[in-house]
């Protein structure tokens, strides 16, 4: 899901993921290359992310770039879609968010 | 002209010869270029304490990826089967002790070829347990050569 959501503001190679899912998170959930590629990978098979020949002649030759396919930006907005869901559903029964609170 | 890889990085490339050949060949080299900036980072944030950290998390995060991939591979089924295999083996082996229909020899010349023989069979074993598990690891390399 983190992953999806980096994607969805454009392509983006490993690191970039891996920052962007930092800061997303509050740098809460810090992901290890390890862990990265094995979710790229598994996103890749489901069609999810495709591979991108980068933007160009700026992008290190070493450097694979992803971005996220027709499905992968369904799917997120599917799960974000649920996310919404349940959250209107909590709210409705008077539990708020700590952030929202007065 | 590239620096000179980090004593880490080289630890780490080691370690990453535990994944699946077909996840190494996919991925190693990013994963590499990844592990070089995230420790550039954690070196520049705090030198010491910063590399400590990084490396524990770095440990950690390969560990986990070497289980989840070879579990994803399914060849972990070969394992019960690996215990069962010289389990059953041995307890064929034991029943056959028990009927069989010769006498083991008893002069020294006879035994002599007995394990003479029984040498040979595990030469054999070894020979053909080799060319079997040459050939299921390198299936890999010769798809990707046809295509």
């Amino acid at each position: 899901m983190h992953v999806l959501l980096s994607l969805a503001g454009g392509e983006r190679h490993g690191y970039a993921i891996l920052k962007d899912v930092l800061h997303q998170t509050n740098h809460q959930v810090r992901l290890g290359p390890g862990t990265l590629y094995g979710t790229l990978q598994r996103l890749m098979e489901s069609g999810l992310v495709e591979e991108t020949d980068g933007p160009g002649s700026e992008a290190d030759e070493r450097r694979r770039f992803y971005r996220l396919s027709r499905a992968g930006r369904e799917a997120l907005k599917a799960e974000v879609d649920r996310l919404d869901a349940l959250i209107r559903r909590a709210r409705g029964r008077g539990i708020v968010p700590r952030a929202s609170r007065p | 002209m590239r620096s000179p890889a980090s004593l880490d990085a080289r630890c780490y490339h080691a370690a990453l010869f535990l994944c699946p050949p077909a996840f190494r060949r996919e991925f190693a080299q990013e994963i590499l270029l990844v592990f070089d900036e995230a420790r550039q980072e954690a070196r520049l944030a705090a030198p010491q304490y910063g590399l400590w950290s990084f490396r524990a998390r770095m440990a950690v995060d390969l560990a986990g990826t070497i289980v989840r991939q070879w579990l994803r591979t399914g060849l972990p089924i070969l394992a019960p089967l690996a215990i069962l295999y010289p389990l059953a083996a041995s307890s064929a082996l034991a029943t056959l002790w028990r009927r069989m229909p010769f006498h083991m020899p008893r002069g020294t010349a006879d035994s002599d070829v007995l394990m003479l023989e029984l040498l040979a069979a595990v030469v054999l074993l070894i020979v053909a347990a080799t060319i079997i598990l040459t050939l299921w690891f390198t299936r890999p390399l010769l798809y990707r050569h046809r295509r």
